[in-house]
């Protein structure tokens, strides 16, 4: 009697165990949520508050909802964006923008080409490789000017030039990240496959650091900073810049396009309103960088407020970097500078990572146009020409 | 008649009870006494829980008695077995299925550092006296039940131990195969001259193969008849013999221990 | 002997052709566009266009799914021959194993990373290790432990001492327990040695191959990388049955006799 009544019991366990797993797996995969609603509300709130003017009242409902999916995590390099919501651009022109956080195995024009997000922020190659695979989008606005992609090693290496990294171990990131630096070593007679040893490296700088590889793919606004977050062992202090050498792309002329704002090509040509949503959506963004150009104390809160990983003096060193991708901007933030198209173009033929040249429509400048004349209409500075860099003192970690 | 010990297996008063002290004790035999002269073909039969296995077990050293003695060739059992005097064959044949037939019946000669030649020899030689020669390359699961218990009983005695116990090994066979199994059991005996205790459940085959009969009473394990039988050399028609069946009928009304208790 | 292996692989064949067969004209009737799983033949021509790729990648991987396999079969085997012989043994090593089959390789990946350095073959091999040895000790232990009594008992009455126990019943009793882990972890050892290699490493091989080309949406070439992949799962697969043909004739002989 006593054996049935228990084997009765342990069998509710067993399905009670499985149910709360069950739970909890589909609550924890809401989480994303938390970014988008906290920002939405702050827009709504911070509409009367802040700018202030042309504000207005603007009521909730009759906001038409955008998504739109960022290429990594939350910090200052989508700083522009975080500000368009906060300050209420985005609301104003009749929007009510999501903002996606991206991932390691998240890609962003996989998300645009399905329909879950209505814009992407991508790199021009991350862009164009899936469309050459048939998915059709399609770049509306180049807000980065500048690649920022950099091999980083250690002074005493005597890594200065692309030619140095002959025989050394050389880390980057794979997908799709590493072309410029393919390319770079090709440009000047490496062979990639056999003069060095590529290693697949962590989206870290830990592996530089300890010695495990020579040379290290880094973004200026990120990873580098990541560097001078570190205590050197051997002298108790932060790593200074001294203390590194560094490989610009730029300079060596591989350098390839970065972070642009993406859309459905297709609805583009077929859908009127998502056209000119698109258009009030570029315009929005561009004035959200431009505030985060003139009110760079506010911009980088409004960035901390949307949940970075890393800290306060971190997210300020990478706005500082990003503004300086950006700004100045003889065409306007947004335009495409066609000798750096094709340049990135002819990297990624000649690197093989696309089959041919990219069929026409893979970026467009009407949409960017139109954003960049009512910007003008208000009075909105958009192509910086005054913006010069700040000094930006790191701490340990990045707090 | 060769010098032998006067007494193959010697048990005084063994007493053997399982989880003394908890709620399952059982005493499993209680003072036996049994005396098994060298030579001898014997054989334990009761129903179950008269503790015959058990008893089987005190002789062969694997269990020992909570009180009592036993002896084996004028030696305690412990030092028979560590000195290999008795052969055993169990119910399931228990032959190693990833040896050769050749190979399970080379397994205790291995165990006693015999050479390979030597080995091969005498396992030939068993294969020729439980008559299987062809078989010695062949793999356990290639034979019947029955062809499986004569090569454990070769095995049982392939290093020639004065001594053999048996514990129902023709159980788990059919009727026709059994009583086959018995002419050829005997027929070792009479060539080897061993000492042979023989546990078993059938009135037949205990009458069929010993000269006597020990019956035993359950709960606890007693000793309750020594019946003597004597029925010759056994042929195939002994099984159909008046004197049979009237052998067996009184070892079946030795078996009705219900009788006893009325007197 | 061949008509009769046929035979044995026709449903299976017939199943996995149609299956592909089925496939294949389904998806030129949609005709998906930019799907995540494409058509077999868009992954065929994609492996073999990438095959020197491939090779080298199926290579390196191999390289560490293979000798970590064998570590950790040692390991398992010898872990499990201590637990079954020495009780304190099996009340120490026994829970260890429990806790360390436990951990999550997404944990241990970067530490082991850190450990013995990212280039080096041992921090992925360790991943393999972990994963491989634990089906090996309990198999084993289980077969070295679950032997007949009437085996054990005859043992007894021969006097023979453990160490014989161990190597005339035991182990010959274990054998139809290992090969069957083996199985299992030689299927393991390649899902270990791909998925520690997402962690950083070399970039020539099967794990960065697939997660990359999925990243930049060539799925095609993905799924090419890890077809090679299964391959190499199978052929291990393949070449564990034989050893366990040619290590237990009794078995095999077994199962064709139909006994």
């Amino acid at each position: 009697m006593n054996t049935k009544v228990k084997r009765g019991w342990t069998r509710w366990l067993i399905v009670l165990a499985v149910f709360a797993m069950v739970a909890a797996a589909c609550s924890s995969s809401d989480d994303s949520g938390s970014t988008e609603t906290t920002a939405a509300a702050a827009a709504t709130e911070t509409t009367a508050a802040s700018s202030g003017g042309d504000a207005g009242d603007v009521a909730t409902q009759d906001l038409i909802p955008v998504k739109l999916q960022l290429q990594w995590f939350t910090q200052a390099q989508f700083a522009g964006y975080f500000a368009a919501l906060d300050q209420g651009y985005y609301a104003l022109a009749g929007l009510d923008v999501e903002i996606l956080e991206g991932g390691v195995d998240i890609v962003p024009a996989t998300v645009l080409d399905s329909g879950a997000a209505d814009f992407a922020i991508s790199w021009v190659p991350r862009g164009l490789v899936p469309r050459e695979e048939g998915l059709n989008i399609t770049n509306i606005a180049q807000v980065f000017q500048r690649s920022a992609t950099l091999q980083v090693s250690f002074a005493d290496s005597g890594i200065t030039k692309a030619e140095d990294l002959a025989g050394k171990t050389v880390g980057n990131w794979g997908f799709g990240n590493e072309f410029e630096l393919l390319a770079g070593m090709r440009s000047v007679g490496l062979d990639p496959d056999a003069d060095v040893t590529l290693v697949q490296q962590q989206f870290d700088m830990l592996a530089l650091i300890s010695g495990d590889i020579d040379a290290a793919q880094a973004m200026t606004y990120n990873e580098y900073a990541q560097v001078l977050e570190t205590v050197n062992p051997d002298t108790g202090e932060l790593f200074q810049p001294e203390d590194l050498a560094v490989i610009d792309w730029n300079d060596v002329g591989t350098a390839m396009l970065q972070d642009a704002i993406w859309a459905d090509a297709d609805k583009l040509d077929s859908d009127e309103e998502y056209k000119s949503i698109a258009v009030k959506f570029v315009e929005a963004s561009l004035r959200g960088w431009a505030f985060c150009r003139d009110e760079f104390d506010a911009c980088v809160d409004i960035v901390l407020a949307a949940g970075p990983t890393l800290g306060e003096s971190h997210q300020a060193w990478q706005l500082n970097e990003i503004n300086n991708l950006i700004w100045p901007s003889p065409q306007g933030v947004g335009s495409m500078d066609s000798d750096l198209w094709n340049q990135t173009v002819e990297v990624a033929v000649s690197e093989g990572i696309l089959a041919e040249e990219p069929t026409d429509g893979a970026y467009r400048t009407d949409i960017v146009i139109l954003a960049q004349a009512n910007l003008a209409v208000r009075g909105i500075d958009f192509q910086g020409m005054d913006w010069t860099p700040k000094t930006i003192e790191l701490l340990e970690g990045g707090e | 008649m060769t010098d032998k010990a006067a007494c193959a297996v010697e048990v005084s008063g063994a007493t053997k009870v399982f989880n003394t002290g908890k709620p399952n004790e059982v005493k499993a035999l209680d003072h036996i006494d049994l005396s098994i002269s060298d030579g001898a073909f014997v054989s334990l039969i009761g129903p179950s829980g008269c503790g015959k296995s058990t008893l089987l077990r005190l002789i062969a050293a694997l269990t020992h008695p909570t009180e009592g003695t036993v002896c084996v060739n004028d030696k305690s059992a412990d030092q028979a077995r560590l000195d290999r005097d008795y052969g055993m064959a169990f119910q399931t044949s228990a032959l190693f299925k990833w040896r050769t037939i050749t190979e399970n019946i080379e397994l205790p000669l291995q165990l006693m550092g015999w050479s390979r030649a030597n080995r091969k020899e005498r396992a030939a030689e068993m294969l020729e006296l439980i008559k299987l020669p062809e078989f010695g390359d062949h793999y356990p699961y290639e034979l019947s039940g029955g062809m499986r218990q004569r090569v454990a009983i070769a095995r049982a005695l392939s290093f020639r131990p004065s001594l053999l116990l048996m514990d129902e090994p023709f159980g788990a066979l059919d009727e026709m195969t059994r009583e086959h199994m018995q002419m050829e059991l005997l027929d070792i005996w009479h060539k080897t001259e061993k000492t042979v205790v023989f546990v078993t459940h059938s009135i037949p085959e205990a009458v069929f193969l010993s000269q006597r009969v020990i019956v035993m009473s359950p709960r606890p394990g007693r000793i309750a008849s020594d019946i003597a039988v004597e029925l010759g050399d056994r042929v195939f028609e002994t099984r159909e013999s008046p004197d049979f069946f009237t052998k067996v009928t009184e070892v079946r009304e030795a078996l009705r221990f219900d009788h006893e208790v009325d007197g | 002997m061949i008509r009769k292996a046929i035979r044995a692989a026709g449903p299976a064949l017939v199943i996995g052709v149609g299956g592909i067969a089925l496939w294949e004209i389904s998806f030129a009737i949609i005709q998906p566009d930019g799907f995540v799983l494409p058509a077999p033949s868009e992954i065929l021509a994609a492996f073999t266009e990438n095959i020197d790729e491939i090779w080298v990648a199926t290579k390196n991987t191999g390289y560490i799914a293979i000798t970590g396999l064998i570590a950790g079969v040692i390991l398992g085997v010898l872990w499990a021959l201590l637990v079954s012989r020495y009780r304190t043994a099996n009340e120490t090593l026994t829970p260890l194993a429990i806790a360390l089959n436990a951990i999550p390789i997404i944990a241990l990946a970067p530490i082991f990373n850190a450990w013995f350095g990212l280039l080096s073959p041992v921090s992925n091999q360790s991943i393999v290790i972990i994963l491989v040895f634990f089906p090996v000790f309990i198999n084993t232990t289980k077969g070295l432990t679950a032997v007949k009594p009437a085996e054990l008992e005859l043992m007894r009455s021969y006097a023979a001492p453990p160490r014989e126990v161990a190597r005339k019943v035991r182990i010959p009793n274990a054998m139809p327990y290992f090969f069957t882990a083996l199985k299992i972890a030689s299927s393991l050892a390649v899902i270990g040695a791909i998925v520690a290699e997402y962690f950083g490493g070399r970039q020539d091989a099967l794990g960065p191959l697939i997660v990359q080309n999925a990243g930049l949406t060539r799925y095609a070439d993905a799924w090419a990388a890890v077809l090679a992949g299964s391959l190499l799962g199978i052929v291990l697969y393949l070449l564990s049955g034989i050893f366990e043909r040619a290590s237990m004739p009794w078995e095999h002989a077994a199962e064709t006799a139909g006994s």
